[in-house]
């Protein structure tokens, strides 16, 4: 009874292949399919030390707020998400995914904390007053509780909103 | 012989990775019963193992040059048989969409707590038995482990989990094939 339909599965396999049905995908399909999942994995990480930096810069200008909040929360769905799409990778799915996350995360924390030894923010901030930029301009007005007349990033009109975080 | 064997197939594989369709031929024919095993422990329906193998084998064609000599190719094929099964189980709704048994870290049972022959032979005999009452995911890592003779890192390799997620699932496995067969009298010399 197994041998038939044993010779029955190869065959239809085989018969399949031969009537080109069912074709290889080169290998550079799978090259690109891993250069996006690593640049995805990449992606999140970049996002959430920007986040994270932009959140520790923008909370001791503003203090709290609720976009401050809402920024926090993509962070950690990004960390979270960043880790899910790590698991594909034998580095991360050999460890327990808690592991995986507390990798990301301080790492995450690390990298925000060189950033912000940078003056990366402070001259977003002050280009984002100059220029109006899609999404950054808009996140660093509110971010940072300037107003649109506050005078960020002009020197010769008065600051209103502290600009420069020592 | 094990390393011969694998050679074999790893030249073999590189040859239907060249367009050899015959070379391909040959590993369906070896693997054919192998994977038909691993869907029984899932499904008794003849035409739903038989579907199952033969998807598996379909992918493993248009995937052949994915495969990563590093790897041997029992494992990257149980790889897409254990993808396919996991589709199979989650229709059916047997397994859940998130395992926290992978979410912590865990200190693994010693190998050689785990590694008794003549236990081996036994949780064999008593696991085809009580198959159907063993929670899927105890059933797969019981099934690499006893019935196909895979070391825990292929295991953790086929199945994307921690080494150490596959010894607590092997050590919680036997305790419910135990608890399960304790009645049928092949535990009894323990």
């Amino acid at each position: 009874m197994e041998q038939p339909i044993k010779n029955n599965i190869a065959q239809k396999v085989m018969d399949k292949i031969k009537t080109d049905k069912i074709k290889i995908k080169s290998k550079l399909y799978f090259v690109f399919r891993t250069a996006v999942y690593f640049s995805l994995v990449a992606l999140c990480f970049c996002l959430a030390i920007f986040l994270a930096s932009f959140l520790v810069f923008a909370a001791k200008i503003n203090q709290f707020s609720f976009l401050l909040l809402f920024l926090l929360f993509w962070a950690l769905l990004l960390v979270v998400g960043g880790t899910f799409l790590a698991k594909k990778f034998s580095f991360f799915y050999k460890k327990p995914l808690a592991i995986g996350l507390i990798i990301f995360i301080a790492a995450t924390l690390i990298s925000s904390a060189l950033v912000l030894r940078t003056t990366l923010h402070n001259e977003l901030l002050e280009r984002s007053q100059k220029n109006n930029w899609p999404i950054i301009s808009p996140l660093y007005r509110s971010g940072c509780g300037c107003q649109d007349d506050c005078g960020c990033g002009h020197e010769n009109q008065q600051n209103n909103c502290p600009m420069h975080v020592e | 012989m094990a390393n011969g064997q694998t050679t074999t197939d790893e030249q073999i594989t590189q040859l239907a990775q060249k367009g050899d369709n015959q070379a391909f031929g040959f590993l369906v024919e070896k693997y054919e019963a192998s994977i038909k095993r691993y869907a029984r422990k899932f499904t008794q329906d003849p035409e739903t193992i038989n579907d199952i193998t033969q998807t598996v084998f379909l992918k493993a064609f248009s995937h052949i040059n994915s495969f990563n000599a590093k790897l041997k190719f029992s494992s990257w094929l149980y790889r897409i048989a254990h993808n396919e099964l996991v589709n199979f189980l989650k229709k059916k709704k047997e397994l859940p969409l998130f395992d926290f048994d992978t979410f912590w870290p865990h200190s693994a049972p010693g190998k050689k707590e785990l590694e008794n022959e003549t236990e081996k032979i036994m949780m064999r005999e008593t696991f085809e038995k009580c198959l159907e009452k063993i929670p899927a995911k105890y059933r797969e890592v019981i099934n690499f482990y006893y019935l196909e003779d895979l070391s825990y890192e292929e295991i953790a390799d086929i199945l994307r989990t921690p080494v150490s997620t596959i010894g607590v699932r092997l050590k919680r496995g036997k305790t419910i094939l135990r608890n399960l067969c304790r009645n049928k009298n092949i535990w009894n010399n323990q």
